[in-house]
């Protein structure tokens, strides 16, 4: 595969830290390759880390100046994106990322350098940017390309883009130097790196949650996805080693363990098994990131047996502070192991190329907080022992003792029903609530009670850990009370919200829509060509060649069907819709010998058939669709509902004349609903059934289908039922309940490709393996722009929204539309509101922004193969989903749904003023301590850096 | 005072100990304060609504279900007019697309629409499910016969069925009494008083017992009022009683005194000392102390508040008098087991009062 030229700067950057590395090496062996002395080597090392940071950034140029024929800009990025996300995009691929992290550990080892640097720590460190850079170069994403753009993926195109990955990424890079340097023994600088890449780490997560809960509209900031969960390991063992580092012997094992986590994090993104973080499927290169995953687990499975030995010494040496600590790293050490279980073994399996899953979503609730919840309950008892240091266990006892006193209280209260913090979820979750709420509230007064006493006998390095420890506490509240609402949709309602109305979204907060405007961006563009490989346009093209093949197979039918049905002296009465015809009351029994009459007013007749099969000859009956009024001579024993059709049998044949044919029923079944509406929609809306009273009842529609008499053509008398040729009943099929195809093909677009036989000669060729006919660029981006007014408690502010739809994360698949999430704060609760545009009243349900996007784009298009391409292409993204189920009915559907899609897209007006915004909505306790309390968690870690590396300038200075 | 100083001698364990007790005083409240704030905002607003009072017959229906747009115009006519009024019956409706709506379909296991509910304060005692009619009359025709046929009418009256835990009612006099006597059985501070009617200093037994019984009632009136204004807030107060009650007693199954010494106060006049005996008090029984005032809040009447102060003042009129058989009574070893296994059941019954909503 051709390389980039960037690439092969890459290779050069590479080259040059492997010499590095192997002198390093090598001089530690008292040999040499290249005769450096050890200032010569620390330059040489200066020298190729300052290399690798210059070869970022000229890749970086190349998203800066769009260059297409660089692989993974020409996948992240489109024409005329804007320099925010030109930049942004060199970290959202999968090459891109190891990249950023490869560029920050080289730009620590930069800062290293800046003092002493050993040999040892040379090979180290550059040996970990060695491989992340030999992954860079093998994941393919610095090959040359075609020159299209995919355009980025719409979830990421906000400002979200930033801070998650640079927090994750440094905080990766951070943790893995913290390890080689604590290994190289520069013990201070692993010390402050480790609790850089701790602060950044436990900010990528909380950015991560804060990202899910503004951008994807259902409320939740954590729900088990397989990469949340791989970030979250790290995070596990390296809290645990910053509970034993100083005082636990051999705790180094957690660092190492860490440091394996975050390349095994980095591993799992990219095996595909995460719905939400899915970069390409799982490559040879990315089992590369095993291999500094190994490499970091062989000093930490060296180091167990005796790191486990001094846990249990400290576990049973009696000493309270002691046991608390050790068994906060035990449990933390325990929780790393069950979600690295979880992880480890179906990626094991999914690589050994078997169907496997990770727990996640409700699964993974199901599987995680039964086995996690031990952990919460330890953490939060070991709080006030670490937190108050009491050299006896009797006071602890009793607070202990007191606190799951309350515990025991508040469950019983929530068995009993008096305080259920959660009415959506089981008694079991509501137990788990109240029992680990009080431990909760005790550790934070624990925390801040340590806070004051430790400030007052200006104890610092104590006050900054009571600090974390009242984040945590405040963070473990959050989530306790905050948790099953943000999780469930359940709890969301949908409301509409019309222009000019006021809508109450509970808590005192009214919202109403002042005014809104569309506009298409015409700046920023995309190329479908570069969509070639997708679900959509694979289906699309699927589509197109079966709409070729439908086409010639239904002519015949349409033809020789509708010769033979003419000479059977049946074509007049074939589908008579819109024929208007009253029928008087006339006498007939039904099947409890009750006396009806009835009155119809019939709207539709048509011939049908029932069943079908392959004999030889098919059964037709003739069909009406009326509204109709039914009066019993007494009160009936049948129930007159939707649910059940009534046999009529009728005392006097009912004779009528439709055009030239004469009608007799002898024999009937009435339904309670309108059977073409069914056969369209696949299932029957029920008949509205008044009752008069005086038992008289009006059913409007239902569907009377005649199962015996006789039918009358000039001089031809046919008996019900008719029998019919497979010709013929082939024509009556397709005529009714392939309408919406017949309405393709003679759709403009189609019929002049029919027209030239241009289509069937594109089938022939997306057979042949050929591509589907795409434009070369369409717009990127069209946005709904929104102005509401937020009324809270009389007072009221205007805010600006706006919903985007983006046309890549159609094609891709992934849908395009990204709704517009407004959290509005009611002291510590959120008003979580999520507002989509208003979808078209059809069975499709397609999005007002869509139908804009296309009726701006679509007329751009000259040449009817693109347009006819795209709309395909546009409309198995949008129903990739209900599309992926039905695979049977796929290609039909896709096209029926395509010919829709178009009518409804070229006389689009907007559905706002009838329709309104869709706006979910539910109301989320406490969830500002989430955020608040894992910020005081990072302020408090960061108080405690300052504290440590103060006391040891102070202990230098004297 | 020799009784009080014996105490000095565990004197760092005695400190760690109010801290902890510090700590779990400030966790309870931060506790109360969570739990008030989340039962008042989602809790007490759905019993406060008007489903929970009385028999009410809800309608539950959906926007998205046509039977139920079908039927609902002679609903609400029903319930304009309230034809069973004089029977205590309301009619309401309750749509699934309102911001409690999913909750109370939830509750009342409604996963048909339409379907008619029969609630007695707000219980379940009768469903209709998948309800059809044509008018009003029909409506109320099935509404009546769901009513006979549920007996919703029959039983007793209406009243609160899930009112907010209340403090125990009648039962909390006595109990108050009771943490009074406890408080006032200070291991350490009741010494000090006995040592000083000892000593042939002029204390009048019925002036201290007064002095006692004023100084505690004031403050605890002061509690009470103070706790009638947010009592709304602390529903939880009870909860608060009752596990620092259990917290007092572990500490004395384990022999540790929470308090510091504060035997400066053995200077100070008679009834002055009688007066602030409780603080006096807290040097050994400061959990309990908490309790009684916490108790006295929970209740928030000036009558409770009377009743602690009450229970207080007794012992002291009796060390007062300089009593050999309650010197010797505290001189028993094991007072503290004893006292401790009575403070563990005395907060399990006022849980158990809680619970049950006595």
């Amino acid at each position: 595969v051709p390389l980039h030229w960037v690439g092969y700067l890459v290779v050069l950057a590479e080259l040059a830290v492997l010499v590095t590395v192997i002198e390093a090496l090598a001089a530690r062996k008292g040999a040499s390759i290249i005769g450096l002395s050890s200032r010569g080597r620390r330059l040489l090392f200066i020298a190729s880390m300052g290399f690798v940071v210059f070869t970022w950034l000229v890749y970086l140029s190349r998203f800066i100046v769009l260059d297409f024929t660089l692989k993974e800009v020409a996948e992240e990025t489109s024409y005329g994106m804007p320099l925010f996300f030109r930049i942004g995009a060199s970290w959202a691929g999968g090459t891109g990322s190891i990249f950023l992290f490869s560029m920050i550990l080289a730009a620590i080892g930069l800062a290293l350098a800046a003092g002493r640097i050993d040999d040892r720590l040379i090979a180290y460190h550059g040996g970990i940017v060695l491989f992340g850079l030999l992954y860079v170069l093998l994941s393919g994403g610095l090959e040359r390309a075609s020159g299209l753009p995919s355009g980025l993926n719409p979830l990421l195109k906000s400002f979200w883009l930033y801070p998650h990955p640079l927090a994750t990424f440094t905080s990766y890079a951070f943790i893995a130097a913290a390890a080689v340097a604590y290994a190289a023994e520069r013990r201070r600088a692993s010390r402050i790196m480790a609790g850089v890449g701790w602060i950044l780490l436990s900010l990528g997560l909380l950015l991560g949650g804060v990202w899910s809960y503004v951008t994807f509209g259902w409320g939740g900031y954590w729900a088990w996805d397989p990469v949340e969960t791989s970030e979250l390991l790290p995070w596990l063992i390296l809290t645990a080693y910053l509970h034993g580092m100083g005082w636990l012997r051999d705790s180094d094992v957690m660092l190492y363990t860490s440091a394996m986590s975050v390349f095994f994090a980095t591993f799992m993104v990219r095996t595909g098994l995460s719905p939400l973080h899915s970069f390409a499927g799982s490559t040879f290169a990315d089992l590369l990131l095993l291999v500094p995953a190994a490499v970091f687990a062989y000093p930490a499975l060296k180091g167990l047996p005796r790191f486990f030995s001094s846990l249990w010494r400290s576990l049973t040496s009696r000493k309270p502070v002691r046991v608390a600590l050790a068994a906060t790293v035990l449990a933390l050490g325990y929780s790393h192991l069950v979600v690295f279980a979880s992880l480890a073994v179906p990626a094991a399996i999914h690589l050994a190329g078997m169907e496997a899953s990770i727990p996640q979503g409700r699964s993974g609730v199901a599987y995680y907080h039964p086995l996690l919840y031990p952990v919460l309950v330890v953490l939060m008892l070991a709080t006030p022992l670490c937190m108050l240091e009491p050299a006896t266990w009797a006071p602890y006892i009793a607070l202990a003792a007191g606190t799951l006193f309350a515990s025991v209280l508040m469950v019983a209260m929530t068995v009993r029903g008096l305080l259920v913090w959660s009415p959506l979820s089981t008694t079991m979750t509501n137990a788990m609530i109240s029992f680990a709420l009080p431990l909760a509230a005790v550790a934070a007064a624990a925390a801040i009670y340590s806070l004051f006493l430790n400030a007052y006998r200006r104890r610092i390095l104590n006050a900054c850990r009571a600090l974390i420890h009242i984040g945590l506490a405040v963070l473990v509240i959050g989530i306790l009370v905050s948790g099953p609402y943000a999780f469930k949709q359940e709890y969301m309602v949908e409301v509409n919200l019309k222009p000019g109305h006021a809508v109450d979204l509970g808590g005192g907060v009214k919202v109403e829509l002042l005014g809104y405007s569309y506009s298409l961006d015409t700046k920023s563009y995309i190329s479908p060509l570069s969509y070639r490989n997708t679900l959509p346009v694979a289906m699309a093209m699927q589509a197109l060649a079966a709409l070729s093949h439908i086409y010639s197979m239904e002519q015949r039918a349409l033809t020789v069907g509708y010769a033979k049905l003419k000479a059977h002296g049946l074509a007049g009465l074939v589908d008579l819709e819109g024929k208007r015809l009253h029928i008087p009351a006339k006498a007939f029994a039904i099947t409890d010998h009750t006396e009806l009459h009835i009155e119809m007013n019939i709207t539709r007749i048509g011939l049908e058939t029932f069943g079908g099969g392959h004999a030889a000859t098919v059964n037709a009956f003739p069909v009406m669709v009326a509204s109709m009024l039914i009066k019993a001579r007494g009160p009936l024993a049948v129930n007159i509902s939707a649910g059940t059709p009534l046999t009529l049998d009728f005392v006097n044949p009912l004779v009528f004349k439709v055009d030239d044919y004469t009608i007799e029923v002898s024999e009937a079944q009435l339904h309670f609903f309108n059977i073409y509406q069914a056969m369209a929609q696949g299932s029957p809306t029920p008949a509205r059934i008044r009752s008069l009273g005086n038992n008289t009842y009006l059913a409007s529609p239902v569907t009377l289908i005649v199962t015996n008499g006789w039918i009358k053509h000039g001089n031809k008398t046919l008996g019900v039922p008719i029998q019919l040729s497979t010709d013929e009943a082939m024509y009556l099929s397709v005529k009714s309940s392939e309408a919406a195809l017949q309405r393709l093909f003679s759709n403009p677009l189609v019929a002049e490709l029919l027209k030239t036989g241009r289509l069937q000669r594109i089938a022939d060729e997306v057979m042949r393996g050929r591509n589907l006919p795409l434009p070369e660029k369409i717009p990127e981006t069209a946005v709904l722009h929104l102005k509401l007014r937020i009324i809270e408690h009389g007072r009221s502010h205007d805010v600006d929204a706006s919903i985007r739809f983006d046309a890549n994360g159609e094609l891709a698949g992934i849908h395009g539309l990204v709704v517009k999430v407004l959290p509005i704060s009611i002291g510590p609760d959120n008003i979580y509101v999520a507002i989509y545009p208003p979808t078209y009243p059809n069975q499709y349900g397609w999005h007002d922004l869509l139908l804009y996007y296309l009726n701006k784009t679509l007329p751009g298009i000259r040449d009817p193969a693109k347009r006819l391409g795209i709309l395909l292409a546009f409309t198995a993204g949008y129903l990739v989903d209900v599309l992926k189920q039905n695979q049977q009915g796929a290609l039909q559907l896709l096209l029926q749904a395509a010919e829709n899609l178009y009518n409804v897209t070229s006389h689009y007006h907007s559905i706002i003023t009838s329709e309104g915004l869709r706006i979910a909505v539910k109301r989320i306790p406490m969830i500002d301590l989430v955020w608040a309390g894992a910020l005081v968690m990072m302020l408090g870690e960061a108080a405690t850096l300052i504290a440590v590396s103060a006391s040891w300038r102070r202990r230098r200075g004297s | 005072l020799a009784g009080g100083l014996r105490l000095g001698g565990g004197f760092r364990e005695s400190r760690e100990a109010v801290h902890m007790l510090a700590v779990f005083v400030l966790g309870i409240v931060v506790l109360s304060l969570v739990a008030g704030y989340f039962y008042i905002n989602y809790v007490r607003a759905e019993q406060e609504s008007p489903l929970m009072k009385g028999v009410v017959v809800a309608l539950f229906w959906s926007e998205t279900c046509p039977h139920c747009l079908h039927i609902l115009p002679y609903w609400r006519q029903l319930e304009a007019q309230q034809p069973l009024a004089a029977k205590g019956v309301r009619f309401v409706d309750v749509p699934l697309q309102s911001v409690e709506g999913p909750a109370l379909f939830h509750k009342y296991g409604v996963f048909e629409t339409p379907t008619i509910v029969v609630l007695r304060n707000g219980r379940l005692v009768a469903e209709l499910p998948g309800v059809t009619g044509d008018s009003a009359s029909e409506l109320l025709a099935k509404v009546e016969r769901l009513l006979s046929e549920s007996a919703a009418l029959s039983a007793a009256a209406p009243g609160a069925a899930t009112s907010p835990p209340s403090g125990g009612g009648l039962l909390a006099l006595p109990l108050l009494f009771a943490i009074g006597l406890a408080t006032a059985f200070s291991p350490c501070a009741l010494p000090v008083l006995l040592a000083y009617a000892a000593s042939g200093r002029r204390l009048n037994p019925w002036l201290c017992g007064l002095s006692g019984f004023v100084g505690a009632g004031v403050l605890a009136l002061v509690v009470a009022l103070a706790a009638g204004v947010v009592v709304r807030a602390l529903v939880f107060l009870p909860l608060l009683l009752s596990a620092l009650l259990f917290y007092a007693g572990v500490l004395s199954l384990l022999g540790v005194e929470a308090g510091a010494s504060l035997g400066r106060f053995a200077s100070m006049p008679g009834c002055l000392m009688c007066a602030v005996y409780p603080v006096l008090a807290a040097q050994c029984s400061l959990p309990v102390l908490i309790a009684g005032f916490a108790g006295v809040a929970a209740a928030a009447s000036p009558l409770a508040a009377l009743a602690f102060a009450a229970g207080l003042a007794v012992p002291l009129g009796l060390a007062a008098k300089g009593s050999t058989a309650l010197n010797r009574f505290l001189e028993r070893r094991g007072l503290g087991k004893v006292s401790g296994v009575l403070l563990i059941v005395a907060a399990v019954v006022i849980a158990a009062v809680y619970l049950v909503g006595v």
